[in-house]
């Protein structure tokens, strides 16, 4: 159990069996949990539920992970909430967007699940 | 990525350059919009191609113990045609061949779930299928069967009757 129990996720991640692993890690490591599963619901349970930290997928149908990562930096009340995306691999492009667009910080798919571990980590560290 | 707007770039200076050496071989009247055009087309043609060969070609190329459990087909406003014939873009698929069984544990098998995403490459999760009680528990952290043929607190989830992955999971070889 990690330390931070009490820290929430959302996972916007539209592809059923990833959302379900995803799941599963965050709640091996104590997470509170919640998941949408297209674009379109995602900024309304951001600010519905204030997530410590939004897991977000760059290709999500009807609105992209990019336009959900810019809605939030533009939000003053979601300032505190940590966002970061999930790119394809290799995808440099991906990243100096997300980058411009304000996300915290990248992972890459397929994904190595000590490297998300630590960057969930390391965020959620960084917002406490 | 790159190597697909490569091969459109090479797609549309070969038609234009085609068109190029006809027209001076015949001494054809053909209009100047002529070979924009038509280097136009053959990059609308060769994206469009690329998109609808991508499943088959990506499948085609797996070994013939991968069989599929589903495909995952959408439609866009910049592609009007995929609102008749959608594109296949992702597909889930399981290697039946590396499956694996405990002995003490006959019903249940940890197959390798695929899930395979154009542009976002192939993530591959361990999941444990439970062919009696028609349930999964995802292993992505590495959890194995034990020498008595356990997995450590398995994370169930029941699944819905013809779980497409639960079928070939489970499905006889």
């Amino acid at each position: 159990m990690h330390d931070d129990a009490a820290r929430s996720v959302l996972i916007v991640e539209d592809e059923d069996n990833i959302a379900l692993a995803l799941e599963h890690l965050m709640r091996r490591e104590g997470y509170r949990l919640a998941r949408v599963a297209s674009g379109a619901d995602a900024l309304p349970a951001i600010r519905r539920d204030r997530p410590d930290l939004v897991l977000l997928d760059v290709m999500l149908p009807e609105v992209s992970g990019y336009e959900i990562c810019q809605a939030v930096r533009l939000d003053p009340e979601l300032k505190a909430v940590k966002v970061l995306m999930m790119t394809a691999r290799g995808n440099q492009m991906e990243r100096r967007k997300g980058l411009a667009l304000g996300a915290d910080g990248f992972i890459s798919k397929p994904f190595d699940v000590a490297d998300l571990k630590s960057e969930v980590r390391r965020l959620l560290a960084d917002s406490s | 990525m790159f190597l697909d707007f490569l091969a459109t770039a090479a797609a549309a200076f070969a038609a234009a350059g085609i068109v190029l050496v006809l027209w001076r071989v015949l001494k054809l009247k053909l209009p100047k919009w002529t070979i924009p055009a038509v280097a136009g087309a053959a990059m609308l043609g060769y994206a469009v191609w690329s998109e609808y060969s991508w499943y088959p070609r990506v499948f085609g190329a797996m070994p013939e113990s991968v069989a599929v459990a589903a495909t995952k087909a959408t439609s866009a406003p910049w592609r009007p045609w995929s609102y008749a014939f959608p594109v296949t873009e992702s597909f889930l698929a399981i290697d039946r061949a590396a499956i694996r069984t405990h002995p003490a544990a006959p019903a249940e098998r940890i197959a390798e779930v695929m899930v395979i995403t154009r542009w976002q490459g192939t993530v591959r999760i361990p999941v444990l299928f439970d062919c009696e009680g028609a349930r999964r528990a995802d292993l992505i952290d590495g959890a194995e069967f034990d020498a008595e043929g356990r997995i450590a607190n398995p994370d169930w989830r029941v699944l819905e009757a013809g779980d497409p992955l639960l079928a070939l999971a489970c499905a006889e070889a």
